[in-house]
């Protein structure tokens, strides 16, 4: 998904995030709900004499959880791009940090690298002074079309 | 200019050539298809077991095997069936056909998704590595109770192992199909617009992750009961071997529906595709789904009427036995509701429908006969179950199978399978299941009872009927491998990504390329206006 965030001081900003259908607070609801369920279940059995249901129960919840954590992390990257009368700056923040890559805006190139086999996704190369960086790798390529539009308007109009 | 290119993380490259790209995949198409693959093999191993027994029962008097070796023949011929073949097949489908239907470009945990594929060929080898043991393999039944099962000899320890890893497998599916609908639909995918494929799937998860702990823990004790001198279903020590029952069938009941949910959500596509009109009250089918997958849980002891319940638990299992057959027919009459005044054509995945439809609501029928707790007194234990269980796990279960890999193996290949001899396949699948199964109602009736390699000489004739079905059954099984086997060689006509006529109006994944695309299944594709199209 792209958010423009339009021109504000002579800037413009792209905020780029990964689709994500769950938030946080569903997340913590569904993972409560199952563990509940599960309480119900290894409880009564636990309490009819067959309490080595419930390690198992536990695991498994824990399990269900590690999943939804690990997916919500996942998708809780974003990448902001800036565009200002004088450099581009790419802010990468995944789970495992922040990176953040500049560019001076006069020097930059956009490439549109098309999929060498059949099948496989196309990049949007942004870079100068031979460093590129992908950027929108998550995105569908209708809106990593949409992005290179926009960006390609944006840097070829006069700072 | 130089090029330094800084992948992002979600780029993923060509896959690997050779054996190492199915060992190392984390594609959820790989994966789907090693499912498949495996679902495929361990079909013909579950069914060379069974042929084994119908041999045995072509003649009163024992021929082929002992009773023993029999026994073990009915066990890991249930085991693989359910846990080797059907389950596999239906997460095989949920591999290829979620991640396009939701709009999402693959699972959400694809290491895992690898992982819970690669436990299985492990647990199955190991199983069935168990007939070669000291003792043999497990001859309880699939029910595994105690204290039959702790005669086993040494190979029940790795019977339950392998019932573990089988398990595990399960769960870790599950929990990735749950992780991946919840978090990867597409904007405008909302839960309610989301196929019946993924809602049946989705409820099955949740009964599979709901019911793994209760069978791991029955399935522990039995070990701990033998090898660690508990006492969980030894009377002489304090236990209780009906507990082990309740827990079986615990679980056992609701994995009946695992079964048999994921397969209604294929019959909810191809129905419709076939029948040229939308799915008929695709809410009330989401919310019998549900009903369904509830009553599941509350229905269990309906399996033990004969061990000694109290009058009034009886007669609750019973009537809340009886309740499922509501939400049932809500789907069945829906189906038939999108058939009527529908464009219907019976290419091959219809017809299978169709065989589903009419095989399944028999085996409904006779599962509401045997509700009846006075009349299940005279069933239980005979071949009536036999053929009851059949006529909804094989003629439900497998028949959507069927149908499901018609349907799909064009999207999947690219190429339009041999529609003369899919037809040949059904029809010969079909009247060979009945022949095989349809007699068993009469012999149970009669009082044939099931697990026993011997009979009396009344029940020949129909024994020697259902042996002969048994034979077309499972030799019409080889027209499907090569089928499948042609249109994976590319031989066959090329489709284009519709394959069905209007089917872009029935999903999502009817608007990708045929064969879908390795990566990021929807490039160029809108969506939003392709999900308003639904």
């Amino acid at each position: 998904m792209i958010v423009h965030q339009g021109s504000k001081f002579e800037q413009q900003c792209w905020i780029l995030l990964p689709n994500a259908s769950l938030t946080c607070h569903q997340a913590k609801v569904l993972l409560g709900a199952v563990g509940v369920g599960m309480a119900l279940i290894s409880g009564g059995f636990a309490w009819a004499g067959a309490w080595p249901v419930l390690p198992f129960a536990g695991i498994e919840l824990g399990l269900l959880g590690w999943g939804l954590s690990w997916s919500l992390r996942q998708s809780a990257g974003r990448e902001v791009i800036t565009v200002n009368p004088v450099a581009i700056r790419i802010e990468r923040t995944a789970n495992r940090g922040r990176v953040c890559y500049e560019f001076h805006r006069a020097w930059v190139r956009i490439d549109w690298q098309k999929p060498k086999t059949l099948g496989e996704p196309s990049r949007l190369l942004l870079g100068s002074h031979g460093r590129r960086v992908e950027i929108g790798a998550f995105l569908i390529e209708e809106e990593k079309a949409a992005l290179l539009k926009s960006l390609r308007q944006v840097l070829s109009s006069s700072s | 200019m130089a090029t330094v290119a800084e992948h992002g993380e979600h780029h993923e490259s060509s896959p690997p050539k050779g054996w190492l790209r199915w060992v190392t995949t984390t594609n959820h198409k790989d994966i789907g298809t090693l499912y498949l693959t495996f679902a495929l093999i361990m079909f013909f191993v579950g069914g060379a077991m069974a042929l084994v027994i119908r041999a045995e029962l072509y003649k009163p008097g024992l021929q082929l095997v002992d009773p023993h070796f029999f026994n073990q023949m009915v066990t890991l011929h249930a085991l693989i069936m359910v846990f080797g073949a059907v389950m596999p097949a239906f997460a095989g489908f949920a591999n290829w056909m979620i991640p396009p239907m939701i709009g999402a470009p693959d699972m959400a945990l694809p290491r895992l998704n690898n992982w819970s594929f690669w436990l299985l060929p492990f647990a199955a080898l190991l199983l069935s590595s168990t007939l070669f043991m000291d003792g043999g393999a497990v001859a309880a039944g699939w029910t595994l109770y105690p204290p039959l099962v702790l005669q086993t000899g040494n190979a029940l320890p790795f019977t339950i192992f392998s019932v573990h890893l089988l398990g595990l497998s399960s769960i870790l599916a599950s929990i990735n199909i749950i992780v991946t609908i919840f978090n990867l639909r597409a904007p405008g995918m909302t839960m309610m617009k989301m196929p019946m494929f993924c809602w049946t799937w989705l409820i099955t998860a949740f009964l599979l992750i709901m019911v793994m702990p209760v069978l791991a823990g029955a399935v522990t004790m039995l070990l701990t009961d033998k090898y660690f001198q508990t006492s969980f279903f030894n009377p002489a020590g304090g236990g209780d071997p009906v507990l082990f029952q309740h827990l079986f069938w615990f679980f056992g009941h609701p994995e009946v529906y695992i079964i048999i949910l994921p397969a209604f959500g294929i019959i909810s596509h191809v129905i419709p595709t076939f029948a040229r009109k939308p799915l008929f009250g695709k809410n009330s089918m989401v919310y019998a789904t549900a009903v369904i997958g509830f009553l599941s849980f509350i229905v269990w002891s309906h399996h033990q009427y004969t061990v000694g319940m109290p009058v009034p638990a009886e007669l609750y299992f019973m009537y809340s036995t009886m309740l499922i057959a509501v939400p049932t027919g809500v789907k069945v009459f829906n189906w038939l509701a999108t058939m009527w005044k529908g464009s219907l054509t019976f290419e091959t995945p219809m017809l299978n429908a169709l065989g589903f439809l009419i095989l399944f609501v028999i085996g409904g029928f006779t599962g509401i006969m045997m509700s009846q707790v006075p009349a299940d007194l005279y069933y239980h234990d005979n071949y009536f179950i036999v053929a009851h269980f059949h006529y909804t796990l094989v003629g439900g279960g497998v028949f959507a199978i069927f149908a499901g890999i018609y349907y799909w193996l064009p999207k999947w290949t690219g190429i339009m399978y041999d529609e003369r001899l899919g037809k040949l396949h059904f029809w010969l699948s079909f009247l060979g299941f009945n022949v095989l199964f349809f007699p068993q109602h009469f012999l149970g009736l009669a009082g044939m009872p099931r697990r026993i390699p011997d009979y009396a000489l009344q029940f020949t004739e129909f024994n020697q009927i259902s042996t002969v079905g048994a034979f077309i059954f499972g030799f019409a099984q080889l027209l499907l491998v090569y089928v499948v086997y042609q249109a994976i060689r590319g031989v066959g006509e090329r489709v284009n990504s519709e394959v069905w006529e209007g089917a872009k109006s029935h999903g999502l994944e009817w608007n990708l390329p045929s064969p879908m695309p390795y990566h990021h299944s929807f490039e160029g594709i809108d969506i939003q206006k392709a999900i308003a199209c639904e």
